[in-house]
């Protein structure tokens, strides 16, 4: 992503049903990738956290592409791939997506 | 333009432009403007840099309205910056006197301005040479944290079903400095957390 510039990436998929009305946030947290004298890997050089609404809709209907590979432990399942699409649906709880790493707390969705 | 014609090294000199005399100085240079005069400062003198050499007092629970100041550095080029004032509490580490027992077990505290001059019927600031971001122990007050929030590499916004990421960096690409982590938080319970991946 070019220096001086703007891109849109689609919301994750993570959604309430409409109407839900619980309070929800979808926190951004910028991390350092490489070690530098200023900082070490991992650390959060910015952080924004954005305000869902309730009308937000999940994203379309899920599909396959490429391999993913699923990591089941005892309080969460990880789905990775680095191009694909995951989801796991669980009433109320739909979470679909393009992107290269999930986590579920199982706690979270109903397992 | 300004007291460095000539010369290569760009000159800043607060009070010229307070007296409204910009014949001495390369750049706006004020203290404490508000941040809603800043425009009235740009117009005033059309052609210069503004700089605050000092703004934001951190004195005490301090560094509001940050953001008020920020959108004119990011949305206007003539705007180059701002200084608070300052980076650390001037006190000093002390023993706690005799028969004073902090109630969360310190035995030291940090002393100020008054801890030695009062006794003496010396002058003092008092407390205005505590005034820092961090404190005189090195830790961070919390306008320290609304700061960083302020100044960090980019920026997001929503945008209906996406977010508008920006990258405020004049030279460095996203990819190269930093990966985008991301946590749902429904009713203060993380739901779900990935990480996106930029084009």
């Amino acid at each position: 992503m070019a220096p001086q510039s703007k891109v849109e990436l689609p919301l994750p998929g993570a959604a309430l049903t409409e109407g839900a009305g619980c309070e929800r946030f979808l926190n951004l947290s910028y991390t350092t990738t490489a070690n530098s004298p200023f900082w070490q890997v991992g650390y959060e050089l910015g952080w924004n956290q954005l305000t869902l609404s309730g009308s937000w809709r999940p994203d379309p209907a899920p599909k396959t592409q490429g391999e993913i590979s699923t990591n089941v432990s005892d309080d969460s399942i990880v789905l990775s791939g680095g191009d694909s699409w995951g989801a796991i649906a669980h009433a109320p709880y739909l979470v679909t997506g393009r992107h290269d790493r999930y986590r579920f707390r199982l706690e979270s969705i109903g397992f | 333009m300004g007291y460095s014609q000539g010369s290569r090294t760009p000159v800043e000199f607060e009070i010229t432009s307070y007296l409204r005399d910009g014949s001495s100085s390369d750049v706006i240079s004020r203290m404490y403007l508000g941040a809603d005069e800043i425009d009235t400062e740009l117009a005033r003198f059309p052609e210069e840099p503004l700089l605050l050499c000092e703004y934001s007092h951190a004195m005490g629970n301090s560094n509001g309205n940050l953001d008020e100041y920020w959108r004119h550095a990011y949305e206007n080029p003539r705007v180059a910056g701002f200084f608070v004032w300052d980076w650390m509490d001037q006190g000093i580490r002390a023993p706690a006197p005799r028969g004073v027992h902090a109630p969360w077990g310190r035995t030291h505290f940090e002393a100020y301005g008054g801890w030695w001059e009062d006794s003496r019927g010396l002058h003092t600031d008092r407390n205005f040479c505590m005034n820092g971001l961090i404190g005189a122990d090195w830790k961070p007050h919390p306008g320290l944290l609304a700061l960083k929030h302020m100044i960090q590499p980019g920026d997001a916004v929503l945008g209906g079903d996406s977010i508008v990421l920006n990258n405020r960096l004049d030279f460095t690409r996203f990819e190269d400095l930093v990966e985008f982590e991301w946590t749902v938080i429904e009713d203060g319970e993380e739901v779900a957390q990935g990480t996106f991946n930029l084009p």
